[in-house]
């Protein structure tokens, strides 16, 4: 599955439960939240703007950094 | 016009930003009118005197809302959508 790497502003635990949420709610979805480098890496079959706009839900601004390799 | 009021429990929220996320969002929704809390205030002043109040320890907003534009449940999906629990106590 690709893995995609994104930034979306999170400030405090709070901002990263609600991506938390709503990603578990598009379901389809393993990710990992990396709140202090504000980033997300999202291992999914979605296409990148489903991704994106569904992080954009929480009303923090996000943009999609790229594919990551896989390490 | 029929401004109704609504007071919607918010899970989830733990900063100020959090809660000044919620008000900007949820007060450009259409036939919004006000959105705050009733009991502890937390003054957020941008600019011109912005009366969104919305309080962390008190977890709840207080939405002043055109019953024709909006429902109980269109607002409390709106928060909802964006990754908070919602609990509807009116």
């Amino acid at each position: 599955m690709p893995k995609h790497e994104f930034f979306v502003d999170m400030t405090c635990e709070g901002c990263s439960n609600a991506v938390t949420r709503v990603l578990h709610r598009l379901g389809g979805v393993q990710f990992d939240i990396d709140l202090p480098n504000k980033k997300v890496c999202i291992d999914s079959e979605h296409n990148v703007d489903t991704l994106l706009e569904t992080l954009k839900k929480t009303g923090k601004n996000a943009s999609y950094l790229g594919e990551k390799s896989a390490q | 016009m029929e401004a109704k009021s609504i007071v919607i429990g918010v899970e989830g929220m733990t900063c100020n930003s959090c809660v000044q996320t919620i008000e900007q969002h949820v007060g450009k929704m259409r036939g919004i009118h006000n959105i705050k809390m009733n009991r502890c205030y937390f003054m957020v002043a941008i600019g011109m005197a912005l009366l969104f109040k919305v309080s962390l320890e008190d977890k709840n907003a207080v939405v002043i809302y055109d019953s024709k534009l909006q429902t109980p449940a269109t607002l409390q999906e709106a928060i909802y959508d964006m990754g908070f629990d919602v609990t509807l106590s009116d």
